[in-house]
């Protein structure tokens, strides 16, 4: 698992590449915090590289979901390849995040 | 026909992550495609990071024992564990996946996610081992 990140226009754009499974949602977890702990409020998750997560990485982008609520901001995901789709849908994930198709479309959402 | 594969690891979270990745490289190499491949570690990292986690009543070492079958129309994953009963057919899904983000709980969520996506699951109880079989079709 490799998060790569971006910041552009005051959005920081994280891409989420390989495994979030319960070993590298650890690493992830404390990423996703430094990112925060820094004061970022609109984060752009790209997922076009991800290609599995289970419930340990869902649990790792609750956590970010609920600390940016608190916040007042945003995060949105985009890409997501048809598998992990299908596990965002049956959890139920998919109804509370924001997910685009593209980073463009999910960057005007959070520029709007 | 057809090629199988099994193994036994302790009840450790590493030796599970060892696991996940060995059997995904063994179906991988059989040529398994890419989403009964998703399906199988999701079931895998699911249920035994489940009974690693809260299936034993003591701090001892136990053995769980892993076996998995291939042909050409499926892929089968045998898990057997001595941890306390625990049938996960009877685990209640996660409450109300509709509500509040806040009261959102995600114990729970794999094994809903496991029974879901795999095509069949059972369970039973053999002597002091719990024994899932989880059954994925390659189309």
């Amino acid at each position: 698992m490799k998060i790569t990140q971006q910041a552009q226009d005051g959005i920081i754009n994280l891409a989420i590449a390989g495994r979030l499974d319960a070993v590298s949602a650890i690493d992830a977890d404390k990423e996703f915090a430094k990112v925060l702990d820094a004061g970022n409020d609109r984060l752009l998750i790209e997922l076009s590289q991800l290609e599995y997560i289970s419930s340990a990485g869902l649990r790792v982008l609750l956590v970010v979901a609920k600390r940016i609520q608190q916040k007042g901001g945003k995060v949105v995901l985009c890409a997501l390849v048809p598998n992990v789709k299908e596990v965002f849908e049956i959890s139920g994930f998919s109804s509370i995040f924001k997910i685009f198709d593209n980073p463009a479309d999910a960057a005007a959402f959070l520029k709007g | 026909m057809g090629k199988s594969f099994s193994l036994k690891i302790g009840n450790d979270l590493n030796e599970l992550a060892g696991l996940c990745h060995e059997v995904h490289n063994f179906l991988e190499e059989e040529k398994a495609p890419a989403s009964p491949i998703y399906k199988i570690d999701l079931a895998l990292e699911e249920m035994l990071t489940n009974v690693i986690k809260y299936g034993y009543d003591d701090d001892a070492r136990h053995e769980i024992s892993v076996s998995l079958q291939l042909d050409q129309n499926r892929i089968l994953l045998e898990m057997r564990d001595d941890g306390h009963e625990f049938n996960p057919l009877l685990e209640a899904p996660p409450s109300d996946l509709s509500g509040e983000l806040e009261e959102r709980r995600v114990g729970g969520m794999g094994i809903l996610l496991t029974r879901s996506m795999v095509d069949a699951i059972s369970y039973s109880r053999d002597g002091n081992l719990n024994a899932v079989t989880v059954s994925v079709n390659i189309n």
